[in-house]
């Protein structure tokens, strides 16, 4: 999958200028950068949720894991995901069952824990026939203990159906825990500054290099 | 724990009481210190005509619950309320949804809903009863009233819908069928029943002075001015009809209230 010489700017300020960026199908690449460097900005032009002024953005069926839950307030868990018309009963019960809700089907949004809440994002995440997903800092904002957890959920999940994902984090922890490809964006506009495959052999390597070069942006 | 820490006394139940009722009592207290005021004063004053004492007010009222045409006058009156308010909720509704999704539509409206928004209510009767025939005017004013906020409420409602579930619902192809029932229908609900009970109790306020301008036969408004011009014999029965028109106005307020909890209860479930 490849972004081919796109283009964007808020306003004055020119995000993305002539921009590329492959990404390999069915592995995780983890993308880094200072904040308002355009992270997130490239998840939604990924999405679709922007256009650019400039450029391809390959047309994909998307899953988006936001970094709030995004949970419909007056359904209860399952009907979050049947709500969706790609989503059928069978599967959404199974990816609720994967994430340890089975017994919180009747459950509405607002009982939810932050972990419970984010839980149910990832299984409609999974549950939707999309070949690409997309994270926003999903992790974020939840404790250390509940974050092991979820990357464990996460990992479960991924492992079964092997989507291409594209991470957007902060923690380069994170990034080379999840990723088998970490790229680092800085500049105005935005550029890839660090771009290393990650394996058993190399994490430990990738992840001192990656705090130099997210030292230097 | 022990036993007698989590054992509830009599304290606890009346903090708890308290909690609950607490707002309710305050008004309750608000409003017997407001009516002692008010016998206090008339009885100083000594002058009927201008203030007639609360128990003079309290007789005349349940008088008139004793005479057949208080329940046609009553009931004529609620009628045209709630007739030029289904009208104008229908509209403002309908015109709203525009308005929230077509912002040029709202901007072209903006100068005509302002100007109803500002304009006198008298200055409208007025207008209104040269154009139409007198039985008419309440209905049409009550309009005029209502129309103005539901159409402001439905459209804020829709342009202020949750951006971020609307992002979440294009990601996911919900259609919008599905985007009105479970996003923008649970965030307007609140929004449109709390303007709801604001525009009814306007709506009778216009709708019994353009009664009263418009001389509408078999109303409150009518009522309201032969009690008044009959002075001398106090303005207790001027006193009655106002609270009549009050007590309607908060009655309808709860009932509104109460169908919101249902409406709401039955969404949810529905939904």
């Amino acid at each position: 999958m490849r972004l081919d010489h796109i283009s964007f700017a808020y306003g004055e300020k020119r995000i993305f200028e002539d921009f590329s960026l492959s990404v390999e199908e069915g592995a995780i690449t983890a993308v880094l950068g200072a904040s308002g460097v355009g992270k997130s900005t490239l998840l939604r032009l990924l999405a679709g949720l922007s256009a650019p002024t400039a450029g391809y953005v390959p047309a994909h069926q998307v899953s988006y894991l936001f970094q709030e839950p995004r949970l419909l307030p007056t359904l209860d868990v399952l009907h979050n995901l049947t709500a969706i018309p790609a989503i059928d009963e069978e599967s959404a019960r199974h990816w609720l069952s994967a994430v340890g809700l089975e017994d919180d089907l009747r459950t509405y949004p607002a009982a939810l824990s932050g972990g419970m809440a984010q839980r149910v994002s990832m299984a409609r995440a999974f549950a939707y026939p999309s070949d690409l997903l997309l994270m926003d800092e999903p992790f974020k904002g939840l404790d250390l203990s509940l974050r092991t957890r979820l990357y464990d959920v996460f990992l479960t999940l991924w492992r079964e159906r092997k989507l291409t994902t594209v991470l957007v984090t902060h923690d380069q922890e994170e990034a080379v825990a999840l990723a088998s490809r970490v790229v680092v964006l800085a500049g105005v506009p935005a550029e890839v500054t660090f771009d290393a495959l990650v394996s058993e052999n190399t994490r430990a390597a990738v992840s001192a290099s990656l705090r130099e070069a997210l030292l230097q942006v | 724990m022990t036993t007698s820490s989590i054992k509830p006394t009599k304290r606890t139940f009346a903090r708890a009481f308290f909690r609950r009722h607490g707002g309710t009592l305050l008004a309750l207290a608000a409003v017997l210190v407001l009516l002692a005021v008010w016998e206090v004063v008339a009885v100083c004053l000594h002058k009927e005509y201008m203030l007639p004492r609360f128990s003079a007010v309290c007789v005349a009222f349940f008088r008139l619950w004793g005479t057949a045409n208080f329940y046609r006058y009553t009931a004529s009156t609620l009628l045209r309320c709630l007739m030029s308010f289904a009208i104008a909720f229908v509209a403002g509704a309908l015109f709203g949804v525009i308005g929230g999704v077509f912002p040029l539509f709202r901007s072209a409206l903006k100068p005509l809903v302002g100007f109803f928004r500002a304009a006198p209510t008298m200055g409208l009767t007025l207008i209104i009863l040269v154009w139409l025939r007198a039985p008419y005017t309440p209905v049409c004013v009550g309009f005029l009233m209502v129309f103005p906020v539901i159409y402001t409420t439905v459209a804020d409602a829709i342009a202020t819908a949750p951006r971020d579930l609307l992002e979440m619902a294009k990601v996911y192809r919900m259609p919008m069928g599905r985007r009105i029932k479970t996003i923008y229908i649970p965030h307007a609900v609140p929004m449109i029943f709390s303007a709801s009970g604001t525009a009814f109790a306007l709506n009778i306020k216009a709708t019994v002075s353009a009664e009263i301008l418009a001389h509408t036969v078999g109303s409150i408004g009518v009522q309201m001015k032969i009690a008044a011009s009959d002075l001398l014999e106090g303005s207790a029965l001027l006193f009655a009809w106002l609270l009549v028109a009050v007590l309607l106005s908060v009655a309808v307020e709860y009932a509104l209230k109460g169908v919101q909890k249902l409406v709401v209860r039955r969404y949810r479930h529905a939904s």
